[in-house]
């Protein structure tokens, strides 16, 4: 065994299929049928090994209009899925435009949730910018930038949680550049102390 | 007592980091991680599973 590396946006990775592996791929399959995607927060530390689950799984989507929204929202409908909102018009114009994040889970069981945003400030922007693909068995999916996560959990979120993923991160993958780490802090404190 | 020994949280936060350091130190030097993360995980799920909350219930859970 070794730790990970990314290669070209790329990394390949041997691993079992958690049930949770499983909701986020029907779940980010879906929304990806709309919109670019990529998964942030404790889900990337899960994946990659962390000894523990999470209820919900982020990801930020790039702004789509309402038709597409629409589209999404319809076939995760039909799909047996349901929003923490019924109306979509109201999902659309009252939380993911104003950069509220909107839930999604299987219908009757709101055990695990996806919680998509649109990446609306320059640094959920940045998450588009350099992401990378694990691909596992004859499934993939995109996460943001370890760099970016580790900076984000250690500098901004500083739970006791965050802070053990970010850990596990750094512990993991190999290649990571601390410089990045540190952009990534500047630019996520930056937009935190102007938000307040 | 002594007011420089950490308190019982510090001390429960620094041992809790190093079981996350022995665990990622475990993830790549065997090749059964995966198995075993699939077992924790998955047994999480179906315990979780099992109590069959609301909608309504998560949101007041989640303060959302």
């Amino acid at each position: 065994m070794a730790k990970f590396r990314i290669r070209g946006n790329k990394l390949k990775i041997g691993k079992k299929i958690t049930k949770l592996d499983e909701f986020v791929l029907e779940t980010a399959g879906i929304a990806n049928r709309y919109a670019d995607y990529v998964i942030i927060g404790g889900y990337v530390s899960i994946f990659f090994g962390r000894a523990r689950a999470t209820e919900d799984v982020d990801i930020f989507i790039k702004k789509i209009d309402f038709g597409r929204f629409s589209g999404m929202f319809d076939e995760f409908t039909l799909k047996n899925f349901e929003f923490n909102i019924e109306d979509k018009e109201a999902l659309y114009n009252d939380y993911l435009a104003h950069g509220l994040p909107v839930n999604v889970w299987r219908k009757n069981l709101p055990l695990l949730r996806l919680e998509i945003k649109f990446a609306l400030k320059e640094s959920q922007k940045k998450a588009f910018e350099n992401p990378f693909t694990a691909f596992f068995k004859d499934k993939k999916l995109a996460f943001a930038q370890i760099e970016s996560q580790i900076a984000y959990k250690r500098y901004i979120l500083k739970s006791e949680k965050d802070l053990e993923d970010a850990r596990h991160l750094e512990l993991v993958f190999e290649g990571l550049d601390k410089n990045l780490v540190q952009k990534y802090k500047k630019e996520f404190e930056h937009e935190f102390n102007n938000a307040k | 007592m002594n007011s420089t020994m950490p308190s019982e949280k510090e001390i429960n936060t620094i041992e809790r980091m190093k079981y996350v350091e022995k665990w990622a130190d475990y993830v790549v030097t065997h090749k059964d991680w995966s198995k075993l993360q699939k077992e924790l995980i998955d047994s999480q799920i179906e315990n979780a599973s099992m109590v069959k909350l609301t909608k309504r219930q998560v949101r007041e859970i989640k303060g959302k």
